[in-house]
């Protein structure tokens, strides 16, 4: 009885202890949403992180990427798509934040615009991409996404009757998607089926002019 | 008392305290029992705090199966958490016989042990929270939250080098008993309240 607090008290800060490590230890390998590409990521890359002496590697001529914004203590899915030097990115919760930003990708660093002032910029970290962006009402969020993996992966756009509906497919095939009308009023986009895409709906690429009204 | 031994009694003194075979007794409470134990909880929350400042936020993907991101296991690890500390409130109560008639000698048991748990699925959560974001003041909702957070462990561990004392002031363990529950109830209203009402209630 004397001394239980005191076990009590170092069981907790043991068992903190215990998970910082653990996370430390993932940090390095760990690519979320899918800490599979184990081969890609070797741990040195962290220590490359850090350095940065080497020449930064450049994006795939195309190459689609998908992650998550970490903001105000959750995540919002983010994807964005390289295609021949130019990039677009879509940030969608599925529920009340979007939003579309275009713009260049050259020399391993990515920059995009939006409406209302939403920005992002991002850099190639071993074959990750991470990066800040800046949704308009939200405080400037950090970013991590990994190239895609399955062939359904990316962004997808409908612009049909002044209606525009985006989505993101991610690889594990879960999807989020919303829609707007260009009155500011977001709803939920339905989601895609796994079969022929809907009419009118197709994945960005570079030529898809991601900012263009609704 | 061995101090006291040495010196032979004079008739002619009044006396000053109990005599005989009792435990010390002190004139009153004293304060600086909880000198170490409250210093010892503010460098905690100071040291949380500072990591949660300095340390530079990595993306952790904690992905527990049946959940549908970590910020719902953290929401719902919270939520037990608070209903734990509810146990410890009203068993508090009791045993200062605030409620109920007399307080059965498992009534600190189970105080003991729903306090231990209900610290113990915190864990998980302030690592997460402290690693992969840190210390913020976005917005006031993110900063009440990152000051609770660090007040919480502080008043825990408060809490746990006061608790083998015995020259305490009776208000001592009421009172830092009572700060702890009210961090985690503000903990639990500014990230789990808020994603419940934001996001919807769901696993």
């Amino acid at each position: 009885m004397f001394r239980a607090p005191i076990l009590t008290l170092a069981a907790v800060v043991v068992l903190g202890l215990v998970l910082i490590g653990v996370d430390m230890a993932v940090q390095p390998p760990a690519a979320p949403p899918t800490p599979a590409a184990s081969a890609a990521a070797p741990p040195p890359a962290a220590a490359a992180a850090t350095a940065a002496v080497p020449p930064p590697a450049d994006f795939p001529a195309q190459v689609r990427y998908v992650g998550d914004v970490t903001a105000q203590g959750t995540t919002i899915p983010i994807a964005v798509t390289v295609d021949g030097g130019r990039a677009k990115a879509y940030v969608c919760d599925g529920r009340h934040v979007e939003a579309w930003l275009q713009g260049t990708a050259a020399a391993g660093a990515l920059d995009a615009s939006g409406r209302r002032g939403n920005h992002l910029t991002g850099h190639l970290d071993g074959d990750r991409l991470t990066g800040t962006v800046h949704v308009a009402g939200l405080p400037d969020a950090p970013f991590t996404a990994s190239p895609a993996t399955g062939t359904r992966t990316g962004i997808y756009r409908q612009s049909v009757s002044g209606r525009t509906s985006g989505w993101i497919v991610r690889g594990d095939g879960g999807q989020v998607g919303l829609s707007h009308d260009g009155t500011g009023a977001l709803a939920p986009a339905p989601p895609l089926p796994d079969g022929p895409l809907p009419a009118g709906v197709g994945p960005v690429d570079g030529t898809t002019d991601v900012l263009a009204a609704p | 008392m061995s101090s006291r031994a040495d010196t032979p009694p004079a008739d002619d003194d009044a006396p000053t305290g109990p005599v005989g075979p009792f435990p010390r007794t002190q004139p009153g409470p004293r304060a600086p029992a909880l000198l170490v134990p409250v210093l010892g909880g503010i460098a905690l929350a100071v040291v949380l705090g500072v990591y949660g400042r300095l340390h530079e936020p990595g993306a952790v993907a904690v992905n527990v199966a049946g959940f549908s991101g970590p910020a719902y296991v953290k929401a719902w690890l919270t939520t037990v958490a608070v209903l734990l500390a509810v146990v410890q409130l009203v068993s508090a109560l009791n045993m200062y016989g605030r409620i109920g008639a007399g307080s059965p000698s498992w009534v600190s048991t189970l105080h003991r042990w729903s306090g231990r748990f209900a610290v113990l699925v915190t864990v998980p959560v302030v690592v997460h929270c402290l690693y992969a974001f840190g210390f913020a003041y976005d917005s006031p909702r993110v900063l009440v939250h990152s000051v609770a957070g660090c007040l919480f462990y502080g008043a825990f561990a408060t809490k746990m080098l006061a608790l083998p004392r015995r020259d305490l002031p009776a208000v001592a363990l009421p009172v830092i008993g009572g700060l702890v529950f009210t961090a985690l109830v503000a903990l639990w209203l500014t990230a789990a309240l808020w994603l419940f009402t934001t996001r919807g209630l769901h696993l």
